[in-house]
């Protein structure tokens, strides 16, 4: 298998990839809008967290 | 010094936080972060259980969950980490049912009227079969519909409640600056 072919495997297997998730995307539209909300949703759990949990014994709330 | 300290408006602004996280709280974070990709990957397999119901309902529904989640936790500032738990629980918990009402289904569905009747002892006629599927899917839309319409009723709620919070401590603002100012205190 010489490296030109291995290369084009690779390409191959990632366009393969990228229009599958397009498809995917496509035929469930909508996770294109609930997945973000998801990781705000985390990420301001994670940050509220990480204040709640700072070692500091003068916090005021 | 203490006085010059947190005698200020703004006794935040000279608090520290430490920058590095602490074992501890760094495994409460990637806790966390793994519940939440749990959820996620728990709706899409409930989903792609269901198949067509799945794709053109379940994902658009706890979608629109999760987009109302966001924004309560966005408005809604003073109780932001309650949203964002209560928001994740409620939708693993729709999710729940769904799974566990499609996994009941078949131990129930292949009982017979004649089964029925005999196990109730009753008369029950042999087209209440029928009756019981028209049931059985009565009972997904219902569940599937009102959970995430309840959800989006708390959120406007949450919101509503927020605002009201709001609009009565500008009041109480207002008041305490017209007595500053009858005092003669007002700066």
């Amino acid at each position: 298998m010489t490296i030109s072919e291995i290369l084009q495997s690779v390409l191959v297997f990632h366009v393969n990839a990228f229009y599958g998730l397009i498809f995917f995307f496509q035929a469930n539209f909508f996770l294109l809008l609930g997945l973000p909300a998801a990781v705000y949703l985390a990420w301001v759990e994670i940050r509220a967290k990480s204040v709640l949990s700072a070692d500091d014994k003068r916090r005021v709330t | 010094m203490t006085t010059e300290l947190y005698g200020t408006e703004n006794p935040r602004a000279h608090i520290i936080y430490p920058k590095i996280a602490r074992p501890e709280e760094l495994m409460a974070k990637l806790k966390i972060a793994a519940f939440y990709l749990g959820v996620v990957v728990f709706w899409l397999i409930v989903a792609s259980i269901y198949r067509g119901f799945g794709r053109s309902w379940i994902i658009p529904a706890v979608s629109v969950m999760w987009i109302a989640g966001a924004v309560t936790a966005f408005v809604a500032r003073n109780d932001e980490e309650n949203t964002t738990r209560e928001t994740r629980w409620v939708i693993l918990g729709f999710l729940g049912f769904l799974l566990i009402y499609r996994s009941i289904l078949p131990f129930i569905v292949p009982l017979s009227s004649a089964q029925m009747a005999a196990a109730l002892d009753i008369n029950i006629p042999a087209v209440s079969g029928a009756a019981i599927a028209g049931m059985l899917q009565s009972v997904l839309l219902l569940a599937s519909v009102l959970t995430p319409v309840g959800f989006l009723i708390w959120c406007g709620q949450k919101i509503r409640q927020f605002h009201g919070r709001r609009s009565r401590q500008a009041v109480f603002e207002r008041v305490k600056g017209v007595k500053r100012a009858m005092r003669g205190d007002d700066q």
